[in-house]
């Protein structure tokens, strides 16, 4: 059954916004209408409404679109497919996700049902469809791969060049153009998801243990950090590549300086078998003891960039890392992110970077410069977050089956920065993007500068951490598509898929 | 980059409106539109001339980016310009900017432009409503229109509605809306043929968006390219892009009727004449004239004239035809004898690489 929220609705405050509250940014990028939908059939006949209509349609999962490709949508139609939300592990080794339902619930739901998992991403209310269009990752794709990798067959409307909506079941055999460009290449730039179908997934840990090593922004110098940072990378690139350590998972919050603030390494087990045996990340912990003082930080796992209460910490002992061990469900379903879609006054910018190798001393230090340098006025709150890469994800072949071509990649980086005050948009834009731009300014030069294109040391940025700032450079569409053949095999499928550009947004696939 | 400059407002625009009639007005005594002036686009600038009998004088030059069409505001000095660009500030979207027009300088002066909606890309054509309210642009490549609302002193605001479009119902072509000319009628509504969609739709344009009020399906094909409307509104003449051909249609009380005449033609670009009488095609090298009959709005095969024209506009008059002869680069204009339906000597105005439109409302 169809509900459908108009400006008259008492909801429409909160059904008109997803959960970043910068967008929309004015009343005239509002849409007219939020049309909530149960089923695959409601989704296409409120398509085919909209199309006839004339009105631009935007499709929302679970609201967690870094930029304003949702709600930004002047008069038109936003389709809610949050219904859609069913988990079913199938008798073959599969699974079936509907794209409303979010990661928590895959989570609890694939479990309970078949004791088997994906390796989606860690927000506990993100939302399929988008997350899994853009590829999707998370603590287990060192040891298990991409979402994508794992996806064997998808449900999708599209809409002919005459404004009828069409439903496809695309497999390898079936449209395999557009299932290979659906495994990564983007949210609703093709159409509208209703299903997607996994194959072969893998089963869950028994448990996560988790421990962390902590360092004070108050006795941090220059050289300290770098050391930090570049123990971190150097790990990854060699030793962190061997496949007895893809069941780690580790992260670095590189917050930015603030009093009683901390940089934060963490190391999430995956205990397969049971045994429990803690001698990787106990080894990669240790690596740290020679940056300096450092405290133990016990589990739960490191949240990047969050105050660490003094409490968690005690200080480290080589060897000896205080491990929280839970079951994996426990550990995982715990996960929950902020306040319910719709509501809460958090504003949020995201930029990111894959890195093929370590940080360079250049890079290093320019990253300790901007984390020390606040913006004035405003409390300068930002973090980014290195998670570890590779492992499994680096299967080559994989970067011609899917529309993910980072495939060579050991740590992906996501810049974030939250804050609540509209007033101090403009000068968090400029603090962002100034230190994005001088920091791959290090190791790339010429036309490539201010990004982390393609080459020795980068391989671009995810799409799923879209960033609009990227729009004025003319290669952008690479940054996320890497330098090979796909980009121009996306824009041959959009073109046939969708020849009236049905499914836009600003950083939508231009034919 | 032309975008806003960066002292524009709403206030300074409309400060600036009421200086430059005001200064006209107390030099000339001239009303604010000086209809001596003629524009021509290019890829590059947009070109002011100062029309003086048959010389026309360079007087000012802007740079624009990719100006396609032009609409002049009917009572203020201002002009709306189309950027046809598939890409405006990095975004998926076409612009139209305002610049105001020094009647006595012929200067141009940039007033702001207003980006179209996302994916309203390559916009070809505009008109604006009878009551001066809105600009009605058709964005070609994007397959969408725009309403972008104009305030009392002239100045275009945000885009208020936007109408996207799609192919032909049947599945036999495979072709995408790409609107392409828009003309007003009579009655204030809006008529605009769409080759790719394959049909001519006549909208209402209001305070409530844009409203679809008819839609006629052309035959398969045909792909309709333009439409001129006679002086009684009655009558529509339709350009089909796939053959040259001209559909006659009577103009009923919701939209076209059924086709009335079909006429060959050497295809091109059209212009009915002021009178209605007499209808110009003008392609490959040479300019055909076609003769209305007023009482039954009936083609007949008239004449010819040797001359490989483009841009086609008659003075008000319709004494007067002014185009663009795109292998010497010259504007011309020749005299029209509205009595017999003849194009008199060529006479050269003014030098335009690349003329991408003209316009000329002497």
């Amino acid at each position: 059954m169809i509900s459908t929220v108009t400006r008259q609705s008492n909801d429409y405050p909160q059904q008109r916004r997803g959960r970043n509250a910068l967008f929309p940014r004015s009343a005239a990028e509002e849409v007219a209408q939020i049309v909530i939908c149960e089923t695959a059939d409601d989704v296409a006949a409120a398509l085919q409404s909209a199309l006839d209509a004339g009105m631009r349609p935007t499709v929302r999962s679970g609201g967690h679109c870094y930029e304003d490709f949702v709600v930004n949508n002047p008069n038109g139609v936003l389709i809610d497919v949050s219904k859609l939300n069913a988990v079913k592990a199938t008798p073959d080794g599969g699974c079936q996700i509907g794209p409303g339902a979010v990661l928590g619930d895959i989570y609890i739901g694939l479990h309970e049902q078949a004791k088997v998992n994906l390796p989606i991403g860690t927000c506990y209310t993100v939302g399929a469809g988008g997350h899994i269009s853009g590829g999707g990752y998370g603590v287990l794709s060192r040891q298990q791969g991409l979402t994508v990798d794992y996806l064997v067959a998808v449900d999708i409307l599209t809409v002919q060049h005459n404004g009828k909506v069409v439903k496809r079941h695309v497999d390898r055999n079936t449209d395999a153009d557009l299932f290979r460009c659906l495994r990564g290449g983007g949210g609703a730039n093709f159409g509208i998801i209703t299903n997607f179908y996994f194959g072969n997934i893998p089963v869950a840990p028994v448990q996560i243990s988790s421990a962390g090593v902590s360092f004070p922004w108050e006795t941090m110098t220059e050289e300290k950090f770098i050391q930090i940072v570049q123990t971190y990378g150097h790990y990854l690139q060699t030793r962190g590549q061997e496949r007895d350590t893809w069941p780690m998972f580790t992260m670095m919050g590189l917050s930015h300086k603030l009093p009683n603030g901390r940089i934060n390494i963490g190391a999430t087990w995956n205990d397969m078998d049971g045994k429990n045996d803690l001698r990787v990340p106990t080894e990669f912990l240790d690596l740290f003891l020679k940056c300096g003082e450092a405290d133990s930080l016990q589990g739960p796992a490191v949240t990047e960039g969050t105050p660490t209460n003094r409490f968690q910490l005690s200080p480290c002992v080589e060897g000896k890392h205080r491990f929280t061990t839970r079951p994996w469900l426990e550990e995982t379903a715990l996960r929950q992110s902020g306040a319910p879609r719709g509501y809460g006054s958090t504003r949020g910018k995201y930029k990111s970077c894959y890195m093929k190798g370590n940080f360079t001393t250049e890079e290093a230090k320019r990253m300790y410069a901007w984390l020390t340098r606040d913006i004035p006025n405003v409390n300068t709150l930002c973090v980014i977050a290195v998670d570890s890469y590779g492992g499994a994800v680096n299967a080559p072949h994989l970067a011609h089956e899917t529309a993910v071509p980072q495939r060579a990649s050991v740590m992906k980086l996501q810049y974030q920065q939250y804050w609540q005050k509209p007033e101090e948009d403009a000068a968090r834009f400029q603090y962002f993007d100034a230190m994005y731009t001088d920091i791959y300014s290090a190791n790339v030069t010429g036309k490539h500068a201010g990004t982390p294109f393609h080459g020795e040391h980068y391989e671009g940025c995810y799409i799923n951490y879209p960033d609009q700032d990227m729009l004025r450079y003319d290669f952008w569409p690479e940054l996320y598509y890497g330098n090979g053949d796909l980009p121009h095999v996306l824009k041959k499928v959009k073109k046939k898929y969708d020849p009236n550009n049905v499914f836009h947004n600003s950083m939508s696939i231009r034919t | 980059m032309f975008s806003q400059a960066p002292q524009w407002t709403r206030r300074h625009f409309s400060q600036t409106m009421v200086a430059a009639i005001a200064a006209t007005l107390l030099d000339t005594g001239a009303p604010a539109q000086d209809t001596s002036l003629a524009f021509a686009t290019s890829p590059g600038p947009i070109q002011v001339f100062r029309a003086k009998g048959s010389r026309w004088t360079l007087v000012h030059e802007t740079a624009a980016a990719s100006p396609a069409h032009i609409v002049q505001h009917p009572s203020l000095p201002l002009l709306y310009v189309l950027h046809d660009v598939a890409q405006w500030e990095n975004l998926p979207r076409g612009a139209v900017s305002a610049y105001l027009i020094n009647p006595l300088t012929g200067t141009l002066t940039h007033r702001g432009t207003q980006p179209l909606s996302l994916s309203a890309t390559n916009p070809r054509h505009a008109v604006l409503t009878a009551d001066g309210t809105a600009l009605l642009v058709a964005a070609h490549s994007g397959g969408i229109y725009n309403q972008l609302p104009v305030a009392p002193d002239g100045a275009l605001l945000p885009v208020s509605s936007i109408l996207k479009q799609y192919g032909p119902p049947d599945d036999s072509t495979y072709k995408t809306s790409t609107p392409r000319a828009t003309i007003r009628h009579n009655d204030g509504s809006i008529f605009s043929v769409d080759p790719g969609q394959e049909t001519v739709s006549r909208f209402l344009v209001t305070s409530a968006g844009i409203q679809i009020r008819h839609r006629t399906r052309v035959h398969v094909g045909s792909g309709p390219s333009q439409i001129a409307l006679s002086p009684n509104g009655r009558n529509a003449y339709v350009m089909h892009s796939d053959n040259g051909s001209i559909a006659h249609h009577f103009v009923g009380g919701a939209g076209l009727s059924t086709q009335q005449q079909l006429v060959p033609s050497i295809g091109g670009e059209m212009l009915l004449h002021p009178s209605g009488r007499f209808l110009l095609v003008a392609g490959g090298d040479r300019t055909q004239i076609l003769r209305i009959d007023t009482r039954s709005g009936a083609m007949a095969a008239h004449g010819w004239a040797g001359y490989a024209l483009k841009f086609l506009r008659f003075a008000q008059d319709g004494g007067t035809l002014v185009a663009f002869l795109a292998d010497t680069h010259t504007v011309v204009s020749m005299p029209f004898d509205s009595r017999i339906g003849q194009l008199g000597t060529v006479t050269s105005l003014a030098t335009v690489q690349d003329c991408t439109s003209l316009h000329y409302t002497a």
